[in-house]
C-alpha cells in the first residue's frame, strides 16, 4: 500500500521530464557527451516544471506547509498520519510535511531569483549598453565597479545589507538584483562596444537616428543572444544566492518555507532524519543544474563558432 | 549661376592617434550644385571616405576631429550646427549610401523596419503611408515584389538587392544630396552596372545631387559631371568630367588613367603607378606625389603646388601642369 502510493506520486513528478529523454541524458552524461538539444529541452522542461509548481503549489499537495503537528515529528517518507494523509517525503522536526514545504519553497526561490534576475538583468543591460556605446568616464567607472564586485565575496555585503535593511521579500529581491546586474553589464558592454563599430550603426546615424534610438532599437536586439546565455547562468546563481541567505537565516523568514532555511533547520538532525536534508538539497541542485545546462545549451546554439560541434 | 547646394571650404580632418597625427583630409574644397553629380576619385586611404563622413559629421571622435574648414549647406555652416539640427539634416537633407551592403543593414531587423525608420524620423506619415512609400521606393530601385519582401531579413537578400535597399533607404525622405561612398565596390561587375543604372535613374527622376566616391574611373566617366581627384588628403586636380579625361593636367591623374584597361586601344601592358602613397602622419614638405612622379624635378620636393587654373572649369596642383598630359 505504502510503496504503491510512493510509486504513483513519484511517477507524477517524473512525468515533467519524459523517462526516455531522461535516460538519454543520463546515458550521454555518462559518456561525457551531451547533445545540445536534449540538454536544452530537458532543462527548459525542468525550469518550467518548477515555475508551474511555484505558481500553483496547491495543485500538487493538500498539506499546509506551515502546519505544525508536533506529535508527527520526523516521520519517515511514506508516513500516513492519523487523518489518513500521506507524507511521501516524511515530516520535519516540527511535524510539517516536507513535500508541501518543498513545493511552496520553490515559490520563494523562483520569486526572489526570477525577480532579482529581471531587475538585475535590466539594470545590467542598460549600464552595459551605455558604458559600451558612450565609453568615457561612465564606462571607466562602471567597469571598475564591476571589477570590484567580482573580486569581493558578495555574501559579506549581502549579510551586512540584510542586517541593515531587513529581509522581507522585496529587500531580498533587491539584494539579489544588486549581485545579478554585474555579469549582464560586463557582457552587454562588450557586445555594445563591438556592435557600435558596425557599418549599419553608422548607416542609421547617417539617416538621422538619435543615440537613444541607436542603443535601444539597433544595438540592444543584437546583444540578445549572449544576454540570454548569461541569463541562464545567472538564474542558477541567484537562486543559489537566495538559498545561501535563507540558510544563514537572513533570507526568507520562517514560517514561509524556503529551501535554504529548510536545509538550515534540518542540519542538526542530519543523522536522524536524512529526508529533511536530502529533498530540499536535491530540489536546489536540480534547478541550478537545469539553469546552468540551459545557459550552456543556449551558448552552444547561439555561438556560431560552436555550432555544429559536439 | 545660383549658389551651390553644398560648398566645402578648406576642410581638414585629422586623426589623433598615439603614433602621431594622421592628416586624412588636409584642406579640400569643392562644391556641389543642385542636381549635379560630383565624383571624388583616389586610391585607398587617400581620405575620400573621411571627407564624406566629415560632411555628415560622422567621423568617429575620438580619435578623429575636423579641425578646420566650412561645410556650407544651403547657406549654413553645418559644422557649427547642433546635434539635433544635424540629425534633421542627416537622412532628410543629405543621405548616404555605404560601401558594403553586406554589413550596412542591421541583421536582426526586417527590411520593412529599416526602410520605414528614416521616414518615421523625418516625415509626418502614418504607418500605412510609410509602408506604401517603402513599396514604391523598392519598386523605384528595381525590387518589384516589394510588398512581399518587406518582412524579410537582410540575410534573405543578395548583395545587389541589399544595396538597392540601402539606396531606397537613402532616398526615403527625398534628400537633396546623396553621398555614395564606393557604392559598388563590393559587388560583382554585372551587379555593379545594375546598381549604377538604378542610381542614375533615381537621381534623374528625383533631381537629387550626388557625390559619388569611387576609385573606378569607368563609373566616373559615365556618371559624373564634375571630378575631383584626391591624393594623400588633398585634391590634386579638379574639373568637369570632359576636361579631366581629355585634358589631363596632373601626373597622378595621368597615372590613374594609364592603369585602367581600355577596350578601344591596342592591348598593351598596363602601367601601374610605382610606389606607395606617403605616410599621412609624416608628410613631405613638397608635392605629396613627388616620390612616385615620373616628371619629378627639384622644385617638387621643395614646395607644395597649389591648385591653379588650367581653364574655366579645370584646376590642377602641379608645377608643370602646363606641359604634361598634352600627348593624349
Amino acid at each position: 500500500m505504502i510503496t504503491k502510493e510512493t510509486k504513483n506520486t513519484t511517477g507524477e513528478f517524473k512525468s515533467l521530464s519524459p523517462p526516455s529523454l531522461l535516460t538519454r541524458v543520463i546515458n550521454s552524461f555518462i559518456k561525457g557527451k551531451i547533445s545540445g538539444n536534449i540538454a536544452f529541452v530537458v532543462s527548459l522542461l525542468v525550469i518550467f516544471g518548477f515555475i508551474l509548481v511555484a505558481v500553483a503549489p496547491q495543485w500538487f499537495t493538500m498539506h499546509d506547509p506551515t502546519l505544525n503537528t508536533l506529535t508527527d515529528r520526523h516521520q519517515e517518507p511514506g508516513y500516513i498520519d492519523k487523518n489518513g494523509n500521506s507524507h511521501f517525503m516524511g515530516t520535519d522536526h516540527l511535524g510539517r510535511d516536507v513535500w508541501s514545504r518543498l513545493l511552496w519553497g520553490a515559490r520563494a526561490s523562483l520569486i526572489v531569483g526570477g525577480a532579482g534576475l529581471l531587475i538585475g538583468g535590466t539594470v545590467g543591460i542598460f549600464v552595459g549598453l551605455l558604458a559600451g556605446y558612450r565609453g568615457g568616464w561612465f564606462d571607466r567607472i562602471a567597469m571598475r565597479v564591476v571589477d570590484a564586485y567580482l573580486s569581493f565575496p558578495y555574501i559579506l555585503i549581502a549579510i551586512v545589507w540584510a542586517a541593515l535593511i531587513g529581509t522581507d521579500v522585496a529587500n531580498l529581491i533587491i539584494i539579489v538584483a544588486v549581485r545579478g546586474w554585474v555579469e549582464f553589464a560586463r557582457v552587454t558592454r562588450g557586445q555594445a562596444l563591438a556592435i557600435r563599430e558596425r557599418e549599419y550603426i553608422t548607416a542609421i546615424r547617417a539617416l538621422g537616428g538619435s543615440d537613444i534610438r541607436i542603443i535601444l532599437r539597433h544595438i540592444l536586439p543584437n546583444t540578445m543572444a549572449p544576454i540570454l546565455v548569461v541569463a541562464g547562468f545567472q538564474l542558477g546563481r541567484l537562486i543559489l544566492l537566495e538559498a545561501t541567505l535563507s540558510f544563514l537565516t537572513i533570507g526568507i523568514r520562517p514560517p514561509t518555507p524556503a529551501w535554504g532555511s529548510m536545509l538550515a533547520d534540518a542540519r542538526p538532525y542530519l543523522s536522524k532524519a536524512w529526508w529533511t536534508v536530502l529533498y530540499p538539497g536535491l530540489a536546489l541542485s536540480l534547478i541550478v543544474m537545469a539553469a546552468n545546462f540551459l545557459g550552456d545549451s543556449l551558448r552552444d546554439k547561439m555561438d556560431p563558432a560552436l555550432r555544429g560541434k559536439e | 549661376m545660383q549658389p551651390p547646394l553644398l560648398q566645402i571650404e578648406d576642410l581638414k580632418t585629422y586623426f589623433y592617434t598615439s603614433n602621431g597625427v594622421v592628416k586624412a583630409v588636409d584642406g579640400i574644397s569643392y562644391s556641389v550644385h543642385e542636381g549635379e553629380t560630383v565624383a571624388i576619385v583616389g586610391e585607398s586611404g587617400c581620405g575620400k571616405s573621411v571627407s564624406a563622413l566629415s560632411v555628415m559629421r560622422l567621423v568617429p571622435s575620438p580619435p578623429g576631429k575636423t579641425v578646420n574648414g566650412k561645410v556650407i549647406y544651403q547657406g549654413n555652416d553645418i559644422l557649427k550646427a547642433s546635434d539635433s539640427e544635424m540629425r534633421k539634416i542627416r537622412g532628410k537633407q543629405i543621405a548616404m549610401v555605404f560601401q558594403d551592403p553586406m554589413t550596412s543593414l542591421n541583421p536582426v531587423l526586417t527590411i520593412k523596419y529599416q526602410l520605414v525608420e528614416p521616414m518615421k524620423l523625418h516625415l509626418n506619415l502614418t504607418e500605412a503611408q510609410c509602408v506604401d512609400r517603402a513599396v514604391e521606393l523598392l519598386d523605384l530601385v528595381g525590387i518589384s515584389d516589394g510588398r512581399k519582401r518587406l518582412d524579410d531579413y537582410p540575410h534573405q537578400f543578395s548583395g545587389g538587392m541589399r544595396q538597392r535597399v540601402m539606396i531606397a533607404m537613402a532616398l526615403s525622405c527625398d534628400p537633396k544630396l546623396i553621398i555614395a561612398d564606393e557604392p559598388t565596390t563590393n559587388l560583382d561587375v554585372t551587379i555593379q552596372a545594375q546598381i549604377l543604372e538604378v542610381m542614375e535613374k533615381v537621381i534623374e527622376e528625383t533631381k537629387t545631387a550626388m557625390v559619388i566616391i569611387t576609385h573606378n574611373l569607368g563609373v566616373v566617366a559615365r556618371y559624373a559631371d564634375t571630378v575631383n581627384i584626391m591624393y594623400a588628403g588633398k585634391i590634386v586636380e579638379s574639373g568637369t568630367c570632359e576636361e579631366i579625361f581629355k585634358n589631363v593636367r596632373h601626373p597622378y591623374t595621368e597615372g590613374l588613367l594609364q592603369s585602367v584597361p581600355r577596350l578601344d586601344a591596342r592591348a598593351e601592358r598596363l602601367q601601374p603607378i610605382p610606389g606607395l602613397p606617403p605616410d599621412l602622419r609624416n608628410l613631405p614638405p613638397g608635392c605629396r606625389f613627388a616620390d612616385r612622379c615620373k616628371y619629378v624635378h627639384a622644385k617638387c620636393t621643395e614646395a607644395m603646388p597649389e591648385l591653379e587654373t588650367v581653364s574655366d572649369s579645370h584646376v590642377s596642383a602641379c608645377w608643370i601642369k602646363d606641359t604634361i598630359g598634352v600627348k593624349s
